[in-house]
Protein backbone atom coordinates (compact mmCIF):
# COMPACT_ATOMS: atom_id res chain seq x y z
CA UNK A 1 0.00 0.00 0.00
CA UNK A 2 1.23 3.60 -0.66
CA UNK A 3 1.91 5.77 1.80
CA UNK A 4 0.58 9.09 1.94
CA UNK A 5 3.80 10.96 0.03
CA UNK A 6 3.64 8.66 -2.19
CA UNK A 7 -0.31 8.92 -2.70
CA UNK A 8 0.48 12.78 -2.89
CA UNK A 9 2.71 12.99 -5.49
CA UNK A 10 0.47 10.64 -7.44
CA UNK A 11 -1.98 12.32 -7.58
CA UNK A 12 -3.42 14.66 -10.66
CA UNK A 13 -2.62 18.40 -8.70
CA UNK A 14 -0.42 21.29 -9.84
CA UNK A 15 2.73 20.74 -7.65
CA UNK A 16 2.21 23.63 -5.50
CA UNK A 17 -1.20 21.87 -4.42
CA UNK A 18 0.79 18.88 -3.64
CA UNK A 19 3.07 20.82 -1.27
CA UNK A 20 0.18 22.60 0.46
CA UNK A 21 -1.44 19.24 1.25
CA UNK A 22 1.75 18.27 2.71
CA UNK A 23 1.83 21.52 4.61
CA UNK A 24 -1.76 19.87 6.53
CA UNK A 25 -0.28 17.16 6.80
CA UNK A 26 2.86 18.11 8.55
CA UNK A 27 0.77 18.77 11.86
CA UNK A 28 -0.42 15.75 12.06
CA UNK A 29 2.25 13.26 10.81
CA UNK A 30 5.47 15.22 12.24
CA UNK A 31 4.23 14.18 15.76
CA UNK A 32 6.23 10.35 14.85
CA UNK A 33 8.23 9.12 17.79
CA UNK A 34 11.12 9.20 15.73
CA UNK A 35 11.38 12.58 14.36
CA UNK A 36 10.34 13.97 17.68
CA UNK A 37 13.16 11.66 19.80
CA UNK A 38 15.59 12.53 16.80
CA UNK A 39 14.46 16.61 17.65
CA UNK A 40 15.25 15.48 21.42
CA UNK A 41 18.69 14.52 20.75
CA UNK A 42 19.60 17.40 18.79
CA UNK A 43 18.91 20.19 20.43
CA UNK A 44 21.19 22.46 19.16
CA UNK A 45 19.21 22.45 15.68
CA UNK A 46 15.84 20.94 16.48
CA UNK A 47 13.25 22.68 19.15
CA UNK A 48 9.24 22.37 19.73
CA UNK A 49 6.63 21.87 17.21
CA UNK A 50 7.25 24.10 14.20
CA UNK A 51 10.50 22.75 14.32
CA UNK A 52 9.33 18.68 13.38
CA UNK A 53 6.20 20.29 11.23
CA UNK A 54 8.83 21.88 8.87
CA UNK A 55 11.47 19.17 8.94
CA UNK A 56 8.89 16.84 8.07
CA UNK A 57 7.17 18.86 5.65
CA UNK A 58 10.99 19.51 3.76
CA UNK A 59 11.36 15.96 3.77
CA UNK A 60 8.15 15.07 2.05
CA UNK A 61 8.26 17.67 -0.51
CA UNK A 62 11.46 16.79 -1.29
CA UNK A 63 10.33 13.42 -2.48
CA UNK A 64 7.52 14.38 -4.31
CA UNK A 65 9.77 17.26 -6.08
CA UNK A 66 12.10 13.97 -6.76
CA UNK A 67 9.48 12.16 -8.34
CA UNK A 68 8.50 14.79 -10.52
CA UNK A 69 12.02 15.61 -11.56
CA UNK A 70 12.52 11.86 -12.22
CA UNK A 71 8.95 11.94 -14.81
CA UNK A 72 9.39 13.30 -18.21
CA UNK A 73 6.53 14.70 -17.87
CA UNK A 74 6.14 16.55 -14.38
CA UNK A 75 10.16 17.75 -14.61
CA UNK A 76 9.15 21.23 -15.76
CA UNK A 77 6.54 21.45 -13.22
CA UNK A 78 9.60 20.93 -10.51
CA UNK A 79 11.90 23.31 -11.88
CA UNK A 80 9.35 25.98 -11.96
CA UNK A 81 9.33 25.95 -8.60
CA UNK A 82 12.60 27.56 -8.56
CA UNK A 83 13.26 30.87 -8.22
CA UNK A 84 15.26 32.98 -10.92
CA UNK A 85 18.59 31.62 -10.06
CA UNK A 86 21.83 33.97 -9.91
CA UNK A 87 24.62 32.66 -11.86
CA UNK A 88 26.96 34.67 -11.80
CA UNK A 89 29.46 33.72 -8.99
CA UNK A 90 29.80 30.14 -11.46
CA UNK A 91 30.44 32.24 -14.72
CA UNK A 92 33.00 34.53 -13.08
CA UNK A 93 34.86 31.72 -12.18
CA UNK A 94 34.75 29.71 -15.45
CA UNK A 95 36.70 32.68 -16.85
CA UNK A 96 39.15 31.45 -15.05
CA UNK A 97 38.78 27.31 -15.89
CA UNK A 98 37.35 24.44 -13.99
CA UNK A 99 35.39 24.82 -11.29
CA UNK A 100 33.70 22.71 -8.21
CA UNK A 101 30.67 23.11 -7.30
CA UNK A 102 30.61 21.66 -3.67
CA UNK A 103 26.82 20.75 -2.82
CA UNK A 104 25.32 18.97 0.43
CA UNK A 105 22.94 17.10 1.11
CA UNK A 106 20.19 19.81 1.99
CA UNK A 107 16.97 21.33 0.12
CA UNK A 108 14.94 19.26 -2.23
CA UNK A 109 17.25 16.53 -3.69
CA UNK A 110 18.41 16.54 -7.39
CA UNK A 111 17.33 20.25 -8.21
CA UNK A 112 21.15 21.65 -8.49
CA UNK A 113 21.69 19.13 -10.42
CA UNK A 114 18.52 18.92 -12.73
CA UNK A 115 19.00 22.95 -13.40
CA UNK A 116 22.52 22.66 -14.31
CA UNK A 117 21.60 19.32 -16.87
CA UNK A 118 19.30 21.93 -18.62
CA UNK A 119 22.35 25.12 -18.79
CA UNK A 120 24.51 24.58 -21.75
CA UNK A 121 28.08 23.26 -19.67
CA UNK A 122 30.96 21.05 -19.73
CA UNK A 123 29.22 19.10 -16.14
CA UNK A 124 30.22 16.34 -14.74
CA UNK A 125 28.33 15.46 -11.59
CA UNK A 126 29.26 12.72 -8.79
CA UNK A 127 25.81 11.17 -8.28
CA UNK A 128 24.23 8.43 -7.23
CA UNK A 129 23.37 6.91 -11.10
CA UNK A 130 21.08 3.80 -10.10
CA UNK A 131 18.75 6.33 -8.23
CA UNK A 132 17.91 8.42 -11.51
CA UNK A 133 15.73 6.60 -14.47
CA UNK A 134 17.45 5.93 -18.02
CA UNK A 135 15.96 8.65 -20.03
CA UNK A 136 17.48 11.37 -17.47
CA UNK A 137 20.61 9.69 -18.24
CA UNK A 138 20.49 8.91 -21.64
CA UNK A 139 19.26 12.44 -22.45
CA UNK A 140 21.87 13.88 -20.10
CA UNK A 141 24.72 15.81 -21.73
CA UNK A 142 26.87 15.38 -18.36
CA UNK A 143 29.22 12.78 -17.47
CA UNK A 144 27.92 11.56 -14.22
CA UNK A 145 30.22 9.57 -11.91
CA UNK A 146 28.78 7.18 -9.55
CA UNK A 147 30.97 7.81 -6.28
CA UNK A 148 29.26 5.11 -4.09
CA UNK A 149 31.43 1.97 -6.42
CA UNK A 150 34.32 1.81 -4.32
CA UNK A 151 36.59 0.11 -6.98
CA UNK A 152 35.79 3.00 -9.44
CA UNK A 153 37.30 5.94 -6.92
CA UNK A 154 40.44 6.49 -8.12
CA UNK A 155 39.39 6.72 -11.76
CA UNK A 156 36.52 9.07 -10.22
CA UNK A 157 38.76 11.58 -9.10
CA UNK A 158 41.27 11.41 -11.66
CA UNK A 159 38.90 11.80 -14.14
CA UNK A 160 37.75 14.51 -12.64
CA UNK A 161 40.50 15.64 -12.26
CA UNK A 162 40.97 16.15 -16.18
CA UNK A 163 37.39 17.33 -16.59
CA UNK A 164 38.56 20.41 -14.21
CA UNK A 165 41.78 21.14 -15.93
CA UNK A 166 39.93 21.00 -19.29
CA UNK A 167 37.62 23.96 -18.08
CA UNK A 168 34.86 21.73 -16.86
CA UNK A 169 32.08 22.33 -13.80
CA UNK A 170 32.12 19.74 -11.60
CA UNK A 171 29.09 19.25 -9.31
CA UNK A 172 29.80 16.99 -6.09
CA UNK A 173 28.09 16.97 -2.61
CA UNK A 174 31.26 17.65 -0.37
CA UNK A 175 28.96 16.21 2.69
CA UNK A 176 29.25 12.33 2.25
CA UNK A 177 32.05 9.61 3.55
CA UNK A 178 32.75 7.19 1.12
CA UNK A 179 36.34 6.89 0.58
CA UNK A 180 38.99 5.55 3.01
CA UNK A 181 40.06 7.77 6.11
CA UNK A 182 36.91 10.33 6.17
CA UNK A 183 37.33 13.70 8.41
CA UNK A 184 35.36 13.93 11.21
CA UNK A 185 34.30 17.32 12.37
CA UNK A 186 31.91 17.55 15.14
CA UNK A 187 29.61 20.83 15.00
CA UNK A 188 25.86 21.09 16.42
CA UNK A 189 26.19 18.18 18.63
CA UNK A 190 26.94 15.98 15.80
CA UNK A 191 29.99 13.99 14.43
CA UNK A 192 30.16 14.53 10.81
CA UNK A 193 31.92 12.78 8.22
CA UNK A 194 33.88 13.72 4.79
CA UNK A 195 35.52 12.13 2.25
CA UNK A 196 38.71 13.55 1.65
CA UNK A 197 38.78 13.10 -2.62
CA UNK A 198 36.66 16.56 -3.06
CA UNK A 199 38.99 18.86 -1.12
CA UNK A 200 42.18 16.77 -2.38
CA UNK A 201 40.94 17.50 -6.12
CA UNK A 202 40.45 21.04 -5.30
CA UNK A 203 43.94 21.64 -3.82
CA UNK A 204 45.96 19.76 -6.55
CA UNK A 205 43.94 21.12 -9.60
CA UNK A 206 43.69 25.02 -7.70
CA UNK A 207 40.25 25.21 -9.16
CA UNK A 208 37.89 27.82 -7.88
CA UNK A 209 35.60 26.04 -5.68
CA UNK A 210 31.70 27.60 -4.54
CA UNK A 211 29.57 26.31 -2.28
CA UNK A 212 26.45 25.65 -3.88
CA UNK A 213 22.59 25.03 -2.65
CA UNK A 214 19.06 24.40 -4.12
CA UNK A 215 16.96 25.21 -0.72
CA UNK A 216 13.57 25.74 0.09
CA UNK A 217 12.60 28.97 1.19
CA UNK A 218 8.47 28.51 1.79
CA UNK A 219 6.95 26.47 -1.11
CA UNK A 220 9.82 27.92 -3.76
CA UNK A 221 13.57 26.82 -4.37
CA UNK A 222 16.27 29.21 -4.01
CA UNK A 223 19.49 28.90 -5.44
CA UNK A 224 22.77 30.22 -3.57
CA UNK A 225 26.18 29.93 -4.69
CA UNK A 226 29.20 31.22 -2.45
CA UNK A 227 32.63 31.54 -3.17
CA UNK A 228 34.66 29.21 -0.28
CA UNK A 229 38.24 30.46 -0.13
CA UNK A 230 41.63 28.03 -0.28
CA UNK A 231 42.37 27.80 3.16
CA UNK A 232 46.52 28.81 3.53
CA UNK A 233 48.77 26.97 0.96
CA UNK A 234 51.60 26.10 3.62
CA UNK A 235 49.68 23.42 5.69
CA UNK A 236 50.06 20.24 5.22
CA UNK A 237 48.17 18.02 2.98
CA UNK A 238 45.72 16.65 5.96
CA UNK A 239 45.11 20.03 7.82
CA UNK A 240 44.48 21.48 4.40
CA UNK A 241 41.66 19.01 3.62
CA UNK A 242 40.40 19.63 7.30
CA UNK A 243 40.42 22.90 7.26
CA UNK A 244 38.44 23.11 3.82
CA UNK A 245 36.09 20.93 5.01
CA UNK A 246 35.49 23.70 8.41
CA UNK A 247 34.82 26.28 5.63
CA UNK A 248 32.31 24.25 4.25
CA UNK A 249 30.71 23.44 7.19
CA UNK A 250 30.48 26.89 8.14
CA UNK A 251 28.88 27.91 5.17
CA UNK A 252 26.18 25.04 5.53
CA UNK A 253 25.72 25.93 8.92
CA UNK A 254 23.41 28.09 9.10
CA UNK A 255 20.59 26.20 6.98
CA UNK A 256 21.23 23.35 9.31
CA UNK A 257 20.81 25.31 12.16
CA UNK A 258 17.73 27.27 10.79
CA UNK A 259 16.10 25.45 8.38
CA UNK A 260 14.59 22.31 9.33
CA UNK A 261 12.82 21.74 5.88
CA UNK A 262 16.54 21.80 4.17
CA UNK A 263 17.12 18.53 6.51
CA UNK A 264 17.54 16.14 3.93
CA UNK A 265 19.34 13.61 6.11
CA UNK A 266 15.63 13.36 7.81
CA UNK A 267 14.50 11.91 4.52
CA UNK A 268 13.93 8.94 6.75
CA UNK A 269 11.09 10.14 8.46
CA UNK A 270 8.65 10.46 5.60
CA UNK A 271 7.48 6.93 2.95
CA UNK A 272 9.78 6.69 0.35
CA UNK A 273 8.28 7.38 -3.49
CA UNK A 274 8.93 4.33 -5.64
CA UNK A 275 11.16 4.03 -8.38
CA UNK A 276 10.89 0.93 -10.29
CA UNK A 277 13.85 1.57 -12.45
CA UNK A 278 16.25 0.86 -9.68
CA UNK A 279 14.35 -2.90 -9.28
CA UNK A 280 15.17 -3.08 -13.03
CA UNK A 281 19.38 -2.23 -12.60
CA UNK A 282 19.63 -4.89 -10.20
CA UNK A 283 19.15 -3.26 -7.35
CA UNK B 1 59.11 8.86 -24.90
CA UNK B 2 60.51 5.07 -25.65
CA UNK B 3 58.05 2.20 -24.28
CA UNK B 4 61.47 1.65 -22.32
CA UNK B 5 61.86 5.11 -20.64
CA UNK B 6 58.18 5.45 -19.83
CA UNK B 7 58.29 2.07 -18.14
CA UNK B 8 61.05 3.64 -16.27
CA UNK B 9 59.51 6.04 -14.78
CA UNK B 10 56.43 4.49 -14.22
CA UNK B 11 58.15 1.83 -11.83
CA UNK B 12 60.25 4.87 -10.61
CA UNK B 13 56.69 6.87 -9.43
CA UNK B 14 54.34 3.57 -8.63
CA UNK B 15 57.63 2.84 -6.24
CA UNK B 16 57.86 6.41 -4.14
CA UNK B 17 54.09 6.07 -3.94
CA UNK B 18 54.51 2.89 -2.67
CA UNK B 19 57.22 3.29 -0.45
CA UNK B 20 54.36 4.42 2.13
CA UNK B 21 52.94 0.89 1.60
CA UNK B 22 56.27 -0.85 1.96
CA UNK B 23 55.27 -3.04 -1.00
CA UNK B 24 57.36 -4.57 -3.44
CA UNK B 25 56.75 -3.24 -6.75
CA UNK B 26 57.06 -5.33 -10.12
CA UNK B 27 54.99 -4.27 -13.58
CA UNK B 28 51.97 -6.57 -12.51
CA UNK B 29 51.68 -5.24 -9.04
CA UNK B 30 48.44 -4.61 -8.21
CA UNK B 31 47.98 -1.00 -7.09
CA UNK B 32 44.83 -0.97 -5.68
CA UNK B 33 43.47 -2.52 -2.47
CA UNK B 34 44.57 -6.09 -3.77
CA UNK B 35 48.47 -4.95 -3.98
CA UNK B 36 49.63 -1.78 -2.67
CA UNK B 37 46.73 -0.67 -0.97
CA UNK B 38 47.03 3.09 -3.09
CA UNK B 39 44.04 4.81 -2.54
CA UNK B 40 41.95 7.17 -4.61
CA UNK B 41 43.94 10.59 -3.63
CA UNK B 42 47.35 8.49 -4.19
CA UNK B 43 46.14 7.28 -7.21
CA UNK B 44 45.04 10.96 -8.19
CA UNK B 45 48.58 11.81 -7.14
CA UNK B 46 50.25 9.05 -8.78
CA UNK B 47 48.61 10.22 -12.10
CA UNK B 48 49.53 13.93 -11.71
CA UNK B 49 52.79 13.54 -11.01
CA UNK B 50 53.11 10.94 -14.15
CA UNK B 51 52.06 13.88 -15.83
CA UNK B 52 54.48 15.67 -14.82
CA UNK B 53 57.17 13.46 -15.61
CA UNK B 54 56.07 12.35 -19.18
CA UNK B 55 54.64 15.26 -20.59
CA UNK B 56 51.41 12.75 -21.66
CA UNK B 57 47.86 14.53 -20.39
CA UNK B 58 45.53 11.50 -19.56
CA UNK B 59 42.34 12.25 -20.97
CA UNK B 60 38.90 12.20 -18.76
CA UNK B 61 36.88 9.88 -20.92
CA UNK B 62 39.32 7.46 -22.19
CA UNK B 63 40.68 5.98 -18.57
CA UNK B 64 38.91 3.46 -16.51
CA UNK B 65 40.10 1.41 -13.45
CA UNK B 66 41.59 -0.91 -15.45
CA UNK B 67 44.12 1.44 -16.94
CA UNK B 68 45.15 2.16 -13.19
CA UNK B 69 45.01 -1.74 -12.33
CA UNK B 70 48.83 -2.28 -12.18
CA UNK B 71 51.75 -0.27 -13.38
CA UNK B 72 52.04 -2.63 -16.80
CA UNK B 73 48.49 -1.22 -17.37
CA UNK B 74 49.13 2.45 -16.61
CA UNK B 75 52.48 2.31 -18.95
CA UNK B 76 49.96 0.78 -21.90
CA UNK B 77 47.58 3.49 -21.44
CA UNK B 78 49.82 6.54 -21.29
CA UNK B 79 51.70 5.27 -24.60
CA UNK B 80 48.02 5.05 -26.26
CA UNK B 81 47.96 8.82 -24.91
CA UNK B 82 51.11 9.50 -25.88
CA UNK B 83 50.28 8.64 -30.09
CA UNK B 84 46.99 10.57 -29.40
Amino acid sequence: MAGLVESVAAMSLPLPAKLELLREAAARESRQERLLRWAANHREIASGDDWCRRAWWGAAAGEVVRDHLYDPERRADALRLVEAADWTALDEARRNGGVILAAAHLGPPKVLMNLLLDRDLPLAVWTNTRDMPAWLRRQSRATLFDPLQADQRGVLLVRSAAHLRAGGVLLAAADQATGQRPVEIERLGIRWRFSRGLPALARRLGVTVIVALALWRGERIHVECRRLEPPDESLADDAWQLAWLERYVEAVEPTIQQSPENLRFLRWAVDRVARPWEAAQGD
Amino acid sequence: MNHEELSRIVLEVVRSQAEAHGGEVDLDTPLGSDGLGIDSIGCLDLVLELERRTGIRLRDETLTAESLATPAALIDHLARAARG
